[in-house]
C-alpha cells in the first residue's frame, strides 16, 4: 500500500466537491467517501440532501483503510462548464468509455450538458481510464475532475 | 433517384395542375414507373398527391421549397456577405453535418445549413425529431466565440428569443419560452433548439446552433407527419390569421438575420440584453415545475430567470438555481 497515494486520493475527492470515490484495479479496491453532507457551491444545482442518499457511505467508509494498490494518478480531464454529467449520448445506451478502456486523444469521454447546450468532452491524450470521478446525472462544476488517464 | 430530380419533380408538381407521368418523365429523364416510384415516396414523405386515371398527377398540398436566392434576397448586404448558405433535400441532421463540416477553410464565413428533410433528426440527449418534407425549417448555423465555453451560459436562451423576435417579425406574437429555451404555443410545442459544442471548449469555442421550427407540418398528410414526437406540437400556419401569407424562405431569412444579430450582440454583453425579453414571454413563472435527472428529481415554483440564463426555482426555505436537467410543469395554477 502505497500512503501517498492514498492521501492524494483524499485530496482529490476534498477538491472535487464529490461525496464519494471508488477506484477498482485488479482484484484490489478503494473506496473514500465522506461523511459530511455535500458541498454547496453557490452556482451549483442546489438539491435537498435527501434527494441524493450517499449509497453505503459510512458502512464501507472504513474500506479507505484498506487494500490499495496502483492509484489513479494520471492526467485529470476536467468540466470546462458548469453542468450535468452525462457517461452516455442517450440514456440507456452504453457508456462512452469505462475504467480500464484505453483511450486516443479526441476520444468522446462523456457529455456535460447545461441549458440544452451539449459539450461532448474529448480526451485531450491517449492512455487508460484509470478512474471516473464522477455519476451518470451528477452536477459538475467548472474546473472539477471528471476522469482520470495514464 | 438523385436528391436533384426529386426537388425538379416537385417543382414541376408545384403549380398543382395535373401532369401525367409522361409528361414529367419526359421531363426529368426518367421513366413512368419511375417516376410513379418517386410520387409513392413523396407521398409517404407527407406530400398530397392524387393521381387520376388519364390524367395523371396533382400536387393537393401546399408546397413552398426553400431556395437559396430568394432567401439570400432577403438578408442585409453585410450578413449575407459573411454566410456560406447550403440547402439540402436531405440530411440525416443538419447538425451533425455542420458538426462535421472541416473547420477553418475560411474562418471569416459563417456556415449556414437549411435542409427539407432529416432522416435522423435530432433533438436532446438521443430525442428524434422528424418532420414532413419541406414542412418545417431545420436549420444549423456555426459560430465560434472567442471566449470559452464557461461564457456560453445563457446562450440557449438568447437563442430563444431569437427565434421569439423571428416569430413576431413573421406576425406571431402569441409565443412564450418554456425554459431553457422550447417555444411554445400554449402548451404545444412549435420550436426546438439543440446547441452543440464543436472541438474543445476549454479554449476559443465553436458552437452549431440548430433550430427545429414547425412551419406548415399541419399541412402534409398526416399518416406521414410527425414520426416519433411524443409530445403536442403547432406549427406556425395553425397559428396566424393570414395564412397564404405564410412563407418558408421568408422565415428562413428572417431566422438567419435574428440569429446572426443576437450573436453579435451576445458575444459582446452576454445573456444580459436578452433577459427581460426571456421573462415577460417566460411559459414557467408562476408555476410547478419537476426538474428531473437520472435517479432523481427537485420540484418547486419557477420564479424567473438569473443573469446567466439558470432557471430560479422556489423551495420551501430557499430559491436555488437550476442549470440542467429536464424541466416539466406538474399542475397550472389557477
Amino acid at each position: 500500500m502505497d500512503i501517498r497515494k492514498v492521501k492524494k486520493l483524499i485530496e482529490l475527492l476534498e477538491e472535487s466537491g464529490i461525496s464519494e470515490l471508488e477506484i477498482k484495479e485488479g482484484e484490489e479496491s478503494v473506496r473514500i467517501s465522506r461523511n459530511s453532507p455535500p458541498s454547496m457551491t453557490p452556482y451549483a444545482m442546489q438539491i435537498p440532501s435527501t434527494a441524493a442518499p450517499m449509497p453505503a457511505a459510512t458502512a464501507n467508509a472504513p474500506a479507505s483503510e484498506q487494500a490499495v494498490s496502483d492509484l489513479p494518478v494520471g492526467h485529470k480531464v476536467e468540466s470546462p462548464m458548469v453542468g450535468t454529467y452525462y457517461e452516455s449520448a442517450a440514456p440507456g445506451s452504453a457508456p462512452f468509455v469505462q475504467i480500464g478502456q484505453r483511450v486516443k486523444v479526441g476520444e468522446t469521454l462523456c457529455i456535460i450538458e447545461a441549458m440544452k447546450i451539449l459539450n461532448q468532452i474529448e480526451s485531450d491524450v491517449a492512455g487508460e481510464i484509470k478512474a471516473i470521478l464522477v455519476k451518470n446525472g451528477d452536477p459538475v462544476e467548472y474546473g472539477q475532475a471528471l476522469f482520470i488517464i495514464e | 433517384m438523385n436528391k436533384f430530380s426529386r426537388g425538379a419533380l416537385v417543382a414541376l408538381l408545384s403549380d398543382r395542375q395535373f401532369h401525367s407521368g409522361e409528361y414529367l418523365g419526359k421531363q426529368l429523364g426518367l421513366s413512368r414507373a419511375a417516376i410513379w416510384k418517386q410520387i409513392r415516396s413523396l407521398q409517404n414523405d407527407g406530400l398530397l398527391i392524387e393521381s387520376v386515371h388519364a390524367k395523371g398527377y396533382r400536387l393537393l398540398s401546399r408546397i413552398e421549397l426553400l431556395d437559396k436566392d430568394s432567401i439570400l434576397l432577403l438578408l442585409p448586404d453585410e450578413q449575407k456577405q459573411k454566410i456560406r448558405l447550403e440547402i439540402f433535400e436531405a440530411l440525416e441532421s443538419s447538425n451533425q453535418y455542420l458538426m462535421a463540416s472541416a473547420p477553418g477553410v475560411d474562418s471569416n464565413t459563417i456556415p449556414v445549413c437549411l435542409v427539407e428533410k432529416q432522416t435522423a433528426g435530432r433533438g436532446r440527449r438521443g430525442k428524434r425529431w422528424q418532420t414532413p418534407y419541406a414542412t418545417a425549417i431545420a436549420l444549423s448555423l456555426r459560430w465560434k466565440f472567442e471566449t470559452d465555453a464557461s461564457a456560453l451560459a445563457g446562450l440557449s436562451l438568447a437563442t430563444g428569443v431569437a427565434v421569439l423576435r423571428t416569430l413576431a417579425a413573421n406576425n406571431l406574437y402569441d409565443v412564450n419560452l418554456k425554459w431553457p429555451n422550447d417555444l411554445v404555443c400554449g402548451n404545444k410545442k412549435l420550436a426546438g433548439i439543440l446547441i452543440e459544442i464543436v472541438g474543445d471548449a476549454a479554449g476559443p469555442c465553436e458552437v452549431v446552433i440548430g433550430i427545429g421550427l414547425n412551419v406548415t407540418n399541419s399541412t402534409a398528410n398526416s399518416a406521414a407527419s410527425m414520426l416519433d414526437v411524443d409530445q403536442a406540437w403547432t406549427d406556425v400556419i395553425s397559428q396566424v390569421s393570414d395564412k397564404n401569407a405564410v412563407s418558408r424562405n421568408r422565415i428562413a431569412a428572417s431566422l438567419i438575420s435574428h440569429l446572426l444579430e443576437m450573436l453579435v450582440s451576445f458575444e459582446e454583453q452576454g445573456f444580459q440584453p436578452f433577459r427581460d425579453e426571456f421573462e415577460k414571454k417566460d411559459a414557467l413563472l408562476g408555476r410547478e415545475v419537476c426538474v428531473q435527472y437520472p435517479g432523481r428529481k427537485i420540484t418547486g415554483v419557477a420564479c424567473g430567470v438569473n443573469e446567466s440564463g439558470g432557471l430560479l426555482l422556489q423551495l420551501d426555505n430557499e430559491v436555488v438555481t437550476i442549470t440542467s436537467g429536464d424541466v416539466s410543469v406538474r399542475a397550472m395554477k389557477t
